[in-house]
């Protein structure tokens, strides 16, 4: 009786469906949609990052060496360098792909 | 798996997993619907498909389970409003008609896609697995989640209920 309905069943389900070509489109479309989505957002976490950590480093040291030869912008200049390779770090952490790491510190 | 390498995935077997969707929604909107949530929620997860491991088969389990999920919801729906299916209405073929003109072979394959749409999915899901893409009992475990014993009686059963209502309907199987 198998044998029998085996073919029977092998031959019903031979027939092969393409998606049509707007199913495709409409397809990539929403897929570049996702990865555009998931770039901003980590551009956008990138840089509350950065704005946050960045003023407290920065108004710290300014507080700290206030009367100091050392002006705000130097000091700004260095806190960013630390901030980069931190932020590095973070994304790392979170095995974030070359690229997309790239992108973000480029976005900083 | 990268974006470059899901792409190139996705036009080599878009078939397969396009058809394997028809099969479990027998019909076409709900097919291009359970396809395209497929390949988004493959996307999504992207990092973690294996090239090397079948990605194949990971698409079939996504589809599989989103499909059983839009059915618990749909049953749902159903028992809070209940509605008619076009399928509940039967229209009577008139006489001279071209239906009952059809090869004897298409009227088959037509009977027996009812019969697999009305069987359970537990049944169902792994029968459209099996003969749909040759797929064995250990990968169709492994898609589905459940034990090789488990889908080896389910295909049994199924084979079976098929087989029963065949012959309930004068096809003779023996």
């Amino acid at each position: 009786m198998n044998n029998k309905i085996d073919n029977l069943l092998k031959n019903h389900f031979s027939e092969k469906f393409s998606p049509s070509n707007e199913v495709k489109s409409r397809i990539r479309q929403k897929l570049l949609e996702k990865a555009i989505k998931k770039d901003t957002r980590i551009c956008v976490l990138a840089t509350i990052f950065t704005t946050i950590i960045g003023f407290m480093i920065v108004f710290g040291m300014h507080l700290f060496l206030a009367n100091t030869i050392v002006t705000f912008w130097t000091l700004m200049f260095f806190a960013s360098s630390v901030l980069s390779s931190l932020i590095i770090t973070i994304f790392n952490q979170l095995k974030l792909k070359k690229g997309e790491i790239r992108d973000v510190v480029f976005c900083i | 798996m990268d974006i470059a390498e899901f792409e190139s995935f996705l036009e080599s077997h878009e078939k397969d997993i396009y058809t394997f969707c028809s099969y479990l929604t027998m019909d076409k909107t709900l097919a291009e619907d359970l396809y395209q949530d497929t390949i988004l929620k493959a996307f999504e997860v992207i990092d973690k498909i294996d090239k090397h491991q079948n990605p194949k088969s990971f698409f079939f389990s996504i589809a599989a389970g989103h499909f059983k999920n839009f059915n618990r919801k749909t049953k749902r729906r159903q028992e809070i409003v209940p509605t008619v299916s076009l399928d509940d209405i039967v229209i009577e073929p008139k006489t001279g008609d071209n239906t009952a003109l059809l090869a004897e072979k298409n009227m088959l394959n037509e009977l027996v896609a009812k019969i697999i749409e009305k069987l359970d999915d537990k049944f169902r899901i792994p029968i459209i697995l099996c003969y749909f893409d040759d797929l064995s009992e250990e990968s169709i475990s492994n898609i589905l989640s459940i034990p090789r014993g488990t889908v080896k009686s389910r295909l049994y059963k199924a084979r079976a209920l098929i087989k029963q209502e065949l012959e309930r309907m004068g096809f003779s199987y023996e």
